[in-house]
């Protein structure tokens, strides 16, 4: 295939030569493998090389977008002149343009690590036994192993503009999954464990496999709770899924669109006093970790909230042109097919100093929540409302007393900020999904409405 | 897309290398999606998906690989990679293509590419009108549309060679009610398996005043209660309940990885007397029909229960080896870079007898879950939930107020014996279904049906 680099640079000269306007041009070159196991066997086996490019042109004041998945310099040209037929349909807006060049220079971060091709297929599809083994062995209750998988995937982001700009970075990481059943008699009950790292060292098969285990038998004891308020303490998993779901109320885009519940509300308290939330796309071995944002953009660390208070938003070039700011260097693309948006790096709460002990303590009862789902649906970003099906333990006196049936939790996230009472020293980042790893500690709130029954 | 020779050197080569079988899958799809926010087209993006699946059988054991370079070369490399995982001996038989294409229905009529930008933004513009003039508290409309032309290509080793086209469209409207520093969205995405001749008999215009009208009676609504009560769920998209409670637990691969709550219930009762449910690949233009699935196979009309009985999976290939089945058009996937595996296409529950007005003033006291949200389930446990997005409070048969932010909760093998009221007002809406293969177009669907004991999580009284 034809070096994406190379491409690129052919894509600016041609757009210059057909007077086309200020163009910047994103190459993707991606590849995965995956590896399920079942039964024994390797049940599916697939790997992937991908290459697809995406333009973005300005013109006139108007921008366009185009991109292709064929990868020759004949469908590159057709893409950019596509690009400018598509801009004609937009509005004329000054703050349309290309990111001026960096004023900074670009940070040097070693994102690839070889630990992942020094490992043969033999060792990879070990791994993935390895996971359904120790599934089946924690326990004789353990009666399937529906997931256990090892996968990685590869990333080679290049970025050329008119202006100049010629970028590119290579980042890689790997995974490991483990859904596991447990039954007694008729009844089953199921749990769901993956763990990410950036080097294949760190991926541990038996812990990923134990923990899932561990949580499905336990959960064959589970009783029904009372419908009512109850103090929740959130584990990092669950917090961290409640922050990226509701991360969108920190984008400048959401809050320019009016669909952000903190518009206008910089300066203010909105969070518990203890709180810091950070975005840090400099975050040494941080998942979603990176020199540039998906506009060429510099990467920076973010203060959010300081001491309950909103400092910051999150910005791409055009957000921060249009409220007089600068870039956070949070511009981002899901994938060379989508327009540049505003999301997070790596956005993660602070730790705080309690062990999960010590928070259990802190409330006379309460519910500790380790799953939650239905957070495409009901959860609102835009009112900070949600309703979620949630899976948890009820506990006393410091003490976790039984596993409950899935119940409910209903609240809003602002209220919830406000209402966070503790933070554990627990801090756990989530595996990357687009540009962005969220990372929480667990985190006690005083009441929300939980239905069970 | 691709000539047959090539098709014939990439699959023999599989073969010889001891795959029991070998497919490929060729894709290119072009896409226009509009984006329309604060008055003015916001973003627009065009572009073409360009790829190549293969995908290798040995036993019930698969391989998948993807690629962007469809060139003889570029497939050689993937078949020799592909190949090269499993050193067994050369498979028997040789291939010869059979007479399989079928003409393609769900055909278009005004091909999406041959119409103007400036028509499609026209759209946007009447659905923002009509959604900002319906109320004075909305304060936002964000609306997409989104055209898709995807043509696929299917050639394997058992000697099918067909070519498939599908085009769809999707018009999604959300609007957002501002009251007193609070906002509340309303939604309503019509789309269709149609070209832009969709939209000569859609009322935009209607579909963008209901999304408002949802969002501003929940704006002044109060929460829901919480608990256990008797849900009224209203025709189409209400069909999520059956979508997520049922059918993911009847796809063959969950099965096949005994992680299905109906996994021994062939043949047997799992739901009440008054439930009968199909999955229709085959209606005419719907959102989750096609002509072929992504393995080839002619799309079908599936019965999965009948008066409560379950009757039939919903099966692709490599389930029906591992479970000795029969394919039942039933392959799909979101593009090249998926193997497919068995998911649904329009899954609805058949109409009965009753009227929406007989379930409510049969209602002492429950929930009328007028429009739906999305949903999930673990196919295992049969744990489902899913969002009400426009809910109002029954008390003594009559509905008497809105209620917001509810989700429902409960288990699939429960609630299919709790349904105890079936309605003759069988709609379909569409939505998007995600899972091991992608995201995929699908259309759930029922009448008005009545549960009872359905868990209830709000937040009021």
């Amino acid at each position: 295939m034809t070096n994406v680099r190379t491409l690129l640079q052919e894509g600016i000269d041609e757009a210059r030569r057909l007077k086309l306007g200020d163009v910047e041009l994103v190459g993707a070159e991606q590849a995965s493998l995956s590896i399920k196991v079942f039964q024994g066997e390797v049940d599916s086996f697939s790997f992937s090389q991908t290459m697809g490019v995406g333009v973005r042109l300005f013109r006139d004041g108007r921008c366009g977008y185009a991109y292709t998945e064929e990868v020759s310099p004949e469908a590159l040209r057709k893409t950019l002149r596509r690009a400018a037929e598509v801009s004609a349909l937009l509005p004329v807006d000054p703050h349309q343009r290309l990111p001026e060049a960096p004023a900074q220079p670009y940070p040097s971060l070693t994102l690839y690590d070889d630990s992942f091709v020094a490992l043969d297929h033999e060792a990879k599809i070990a791994m993935a036994k390895q996971i359904e083994q120790a599934a089946k062995e924690y326990h004789k209750l353990v009666v399937n192993v529906p997931q256990a998988s090892y996968g990685e995937g590869m990333v080679d982001v290049a970025l050329a503009t008119s202006s100049g700009l010629d970028l590119h970075y290579r980042a890689n990481g790997g995974y490991v999954t483990a859904g596991v059943m447990a039954r007694r008699g008729k009844r089953v009950e199921s749990a769901f464990e993956v763990r990410y790292a950036k080097s294949a060292d760190r991926l541990s098969a038996r812990e990923v496999a134990r923990l899932a285990a561990e949580e499905s038998v336990r959960r064959l004891d589970a009783k029904a709770v009372k419908s009512g308020a109850y103090p929740l303490l959130f584990d990092p998993r669950t917090a961290r899924s409640l922050l990226a779901t509701f991360a969108g109320i920190f984008s400048a885009k959401r809050i320019q669109e009016g669909l952000s519940l903190l518009k206008g509300r910089l300066g203010e308290t909105i969070a518990a006093s203890g709180l810091v939330l950070r975005d840090n796309a400099l975050l040494p071995g941080g998942f979603a970790t990176r020199p540039f944002d998906a506009e060429g953009v510099p990467s920076r660390n973010t203060v959010l909230i300081k001491d309950g208070v909103l400092q910051n938003v999150l910005h791409n070039a055009y957000t921060a042109d249009k409220d007089g700011t600068q870039s956070t260097g949070n511009a981002a693309r899901p994938s060379v097919k989508s327009a540049v948006e505003v999301a997070p790096s790596n956005l993660y709460l602070e730790r705080g100093h309690q062990r999960r002990e010590q928070l259990l303590g802190q409330a006379a009862k309460g519910i500790l929540v380790v799953q939650l789902d239905g957070l495409h649906s009901g959860a609102n970003p835009v009112s900070g409302d949600f309703s979620l099906a949630a899976h948890g333990y009820y506990f006393e006196k410091g003490e976790i007393c039984y596993p409950l049936q899935q119940f409910t939790i209903a609240g809003n996230f602002l209220r919830l900020l406000r209402e966070v009472v503790a933070l554990g020293d627990d801090l756990e980042f989530g595996p990357p999904g687009g540009a962005t790893s969220v990372g929480s500690p667990s985190l006690l709130v005083s009441g929300l409405a939980v239905g069970g029954g | 897309m691709i000539e047959r020779n090539l098709a014939n050197t990439v699959l023999e080569y599989c073969l010889e290398r001891g795959a029991d079988f070998a497919e490929l899958f060729l894709e290119e799809k072009d896409r226009t999606t509009l984006h329309f926010a604060s008055n003015e087209v916001e973003r627009a993006v065009v572009g073409t998906d360009f790829g190549a699946g293969l995908r290798l059988f040995y036993g019930t054991n698969s391989v998948y690989t993807y690629t962007n370079d469809v060139s003889r070369d570029g497939l050689m490399t993937v078949a020799r990679s592909a190949a090269a995982l499993e050193a067994r001996a050369p498979s028997r038989g040789s291939l010869r293509w059979q007479d399989r294409q079928q003409p393609l229905l769900h055909a278009c009529r005004i091909d999406p590419s041959s119409v103007e930008l400036a028509r499609k933004a026209e759209l946007l513009r009447r659905a923002n009108e009509a959604a900002r003039s319906h109320d004075s508290l909305i304060d936002q409309v964000n609306i997409t549309y989104v055209d898709e032309d995807q043509r696929v290509l299917v050639a394997n080793s058992e000697g099918t060679f067909v070519e498939d086209r599908r085009v769809r469209t999707r018009l999604s409207i959300s609007a957002v009610a501002s009251l007193a520093g609070e906002k509340q969205v309303g939604a309503a995405s019509p789309g269709a398996c149609r070209g832009f001749e969709f939209y000569d008999d859609l009322d935009v215009e209607a579909h963008a005043r209901e999304a408002a009208e949802t969002a501003v009676r929940m704006v002044r609504a109060a929460y829901a209660p919480t608990g256990k009560m008797v849900v009224v769920l209203n025709n189409a998209f209400g069909g999520v309940i059956f979508h997520e409670a049922s059918g993911h637990g009847l796809e063959a691969y969950a099965v096949a990885r005994k992680a299905s709550i109906f996994g021994d219930r062939m043949g047997k009762a799992i739901a009440s007397k008054v439930v009968s449910a199909v999955d229709d690949g085959t209606l005419p233009h719907e959102w989750g029909s096609q002509t072929y699935d992504d393995e080839g196979n002619l799309t079908q009309r599936t019965l999965l229960i009948e008066n409560g009985i379950l009757k039939s999976w919903l099966v692709d290939k490599l389930s029906a080896r591992k479970l000795g089945l029969t394919e039942t058009g039933s392959g799909r996937r979101e593009s090249y870079r998926y193997a497919p595996v068995s998911r649904m296409r329009n899954t609805y529950i058949l109409p009965g007898e009753r009227t929406q007005e007989e379930m409510i003033a049969a209602t002492e006291y429950g929930l009328f879950a007028k429009k739906m949200g999305g949903g999930s389930v673990n196919p295992a446990t049969g744990d489902f939930n899913f969002a009400v997005q426009e809910g109002y409070l029954i008390e003594k048969g009559k509905i008497t107020r809105p209620v917001r932010g509810a989700s429902l909760i409960g288990n699939g093998a429960v609630i299919l014996r709790n349904i105890d009221m079936v309605g003759n007002d069988l709609q379909l809406a569409p939505g998007m279904c995600g899972a091991s293969s992608g995201a995929i177009p699908v259309n759930v669907g029922q009448p008005s049906i009545r549960v009872r004991d359905l868990l209830v999580g709000g937040r009021g009284e």
